[in-house]
């Protein structure tokens, strides 16, 4: 008796839209799209510093750091930068209590790295030790704005996230500048081109990661543009390889560590393609959060270790 | 995000669900022209939504509770619920909702069966055995639980063989 409704009520499937009123309203549909499509990129556009949504929050933190004023401009090697960065900015990152304001405070301290950085590549008599304290901040500063990118993600706020994601690679791109001007100072040619080489390499793997990490975030189904990514990113690691491959040969000694991070970085990078194809979307997106992370940690390490011999 | 990929989503979501939302609103509205125009505007908020970046976890089910929500609101607006008996006056369209007698009339006849259900009942009805939709996607688009919704079906399978009956 059951099957008898079903089959009763079935019938009604034979109801629907005539091809004239599909096509009609098809048409509409994919008007709509191409008008709200332009709007809306126009609208990201302008809200591009991505502050501009939180001005509230924004005008609370700028209160913040203008009470600290005395210390603002203190840059690495002055006796007041340690007071400024571990003492009031700490206080200003413990009172961001809400997304909105975590978010006003990181793109502050994103401003103030790149702007110590800036002033510290200006004056040519900057100091090692004060760029080792200048690297140590923007770490710091780039661990904070990761944590800011995953809350974003978390609350569906994909165009800030992205904002905040992006700001994050000018500090990494700063890190990179900073490298590249000490390695200018301490380095032998082979050893500088090797740097130089994989910056570039690193600096458009971190882009290529980030452009995943939007897709991702944004939207799973993208899943094939993520894994072109995945491959991409690999493609020029393994280019980077294969220079250090051929310095190696030629007998400079730090070519073979930095090639063992980039096969490293590789291998990583494949473990979080095999997650996308497994549809573990969790697992990749940390895969190339930490292959971002291993990158430039690693190739600060190995810098280090660098200067390090060279001042013995 | 790439917005080309998101538009071909959504190309293809209107291919493919267009006609079981309009049916939808249809079947609950009694009035094709705004059933036509409640099917569109549940792909134009669908595509609003998902072009802010927002997750959309199963395309069918977000368009049908837009839909539900829409008729919803329809509801509310016209005060009043709508009788299949319109739909069966009035709004066939004899291009494609009928194209012999004897479908015409096992049409008219599922319409008549419908009717006879409360709205709450003949809303699950149809999306169950018109849409052919699983228990647990009607429950996510009603906002139900799927245990509400089976105790639904099976009451409104009683009524309807009761309706039989006599």
């Amino acid at each position: 008796m059951q099957r008898d409704v079903e089959k009763e009520l079935q019938a009604a499937q034979k109801l629907g839209l005539s091809a004239s009123e599909k096509a009609e309203l098809r048409a509409g549909f994919l008007q709509f799209m191409d008008t709200h499509t332009s709007e809306r990129a126009a609208s990201r556009a302008v809200r591009s510093p991505f502050f501009m949504r939180f001005y509230a929050g924004a005008l609370i933190a700028a209160a913040f750091f203008v009470y600290v004023g005395s210390a603002e401009a203190a840059l690495p090697g002055d006796a007041m930068y340690y007071f400024k960065t571990r003492v009031n900015e700490n206080v200003v990152r413990t009172l961001a209590l809400t997304p909105e304001l975590h978010t006003a405070v990181t793109r502050t301290l994103l401003e103030r790295r790149l702007e110590e950085t800036t002033r510290l590549a200006i004056n040519t008599e900057t100091k090692t030790q004060e760029w080792d304290v200048m690297l140590e901040e923007l770490d710091r500063t780039s661990v904070y704005t990761q944590d800011n990118v995953e809350t974003l993600i978390d609350r569906g706020e994909f165009a800030d996230a992205i904002g905040a994601a992006e700001g994050q690679r000018a500090l990494l791109s700063a890190h990179g500048v900073i490298l590249a001007g000490i390695s200018e100072q301490k380095h032998t040619t082979a050893t500088q081109e090797v740097i130089e080489e994989v910056q570039q390499q690193q600096k458009y793997a971190e882009q290529i990661v980030i452009n995943m990490l939007n897709s991702l975030s944004s939207q799973p189904d993208l899943n094939r543009e993520a894994e072109e990514s995945f491959d991409e990113a690999q493609v020029v690691l393994k280019q980077a390889s294969s220079t250090l491959a051929v310095l190696n040969t030629e007998g400079d000694p730090q070519a073979a560590e930095l090639q063992e991070v980039i096969e490293q970085a590789i291998q990583m990078l494949a473990e979080g393609e095999d997650a996308l194809v497994a549809e573990d979307y969790d697992e990749a997106l940390l895969k190339s959060e930490e292959t971002e992370r291993f990158l430039t940690e690693e190739l600060v390490i190995l810098q280090t270790e660098e200067e390090f011999s060279l001042e013995l | 995000m790439g917005s080309g990929n998101l538009r071909k989503q959504f190309e293809g979501a209107f291919d493919r669900y267009s006609d079981g939302l309009f049916r939808y609103c249809f079947l609950r509205l009694s009035d094709r022209e705004r059933a036509k125009e409640i099917a569109q505007e549940c792909f134009m908020k669908a595509w609003e939504y998902a072009y802010k970046g927002e997750p959309i976890d199963n395309m069918r089910v977000f368009l049908y509770r837009i839909a539900h929500n829409l008729v919803v609101n329809e509801y509310r607006d016209r005060k009043h619920n709508l009788s299949l008996e319109t739909l069966m006056e009035t709004g066939f369209d004899q291009e494609t909702d009928a194209r012999t007698p004897e479908e015409e009339a096992e049409v008219r006849q599922a319409i008549t069966w419908l009717d006879k259900l409360e709205p709450m009942y003949r809303q699950i009805m149809v999306l169950r055995y018109v849409e052919d939709l699983p228990v647990k996607e009607i429950a996510q688009i009603l906002g139900e639980t799927e245990t509400a919704v089976s105790v639904k079906i099976h009451r409104a399978i009683k009524k309807l063989q009761q309706f039989a009956n006599q």
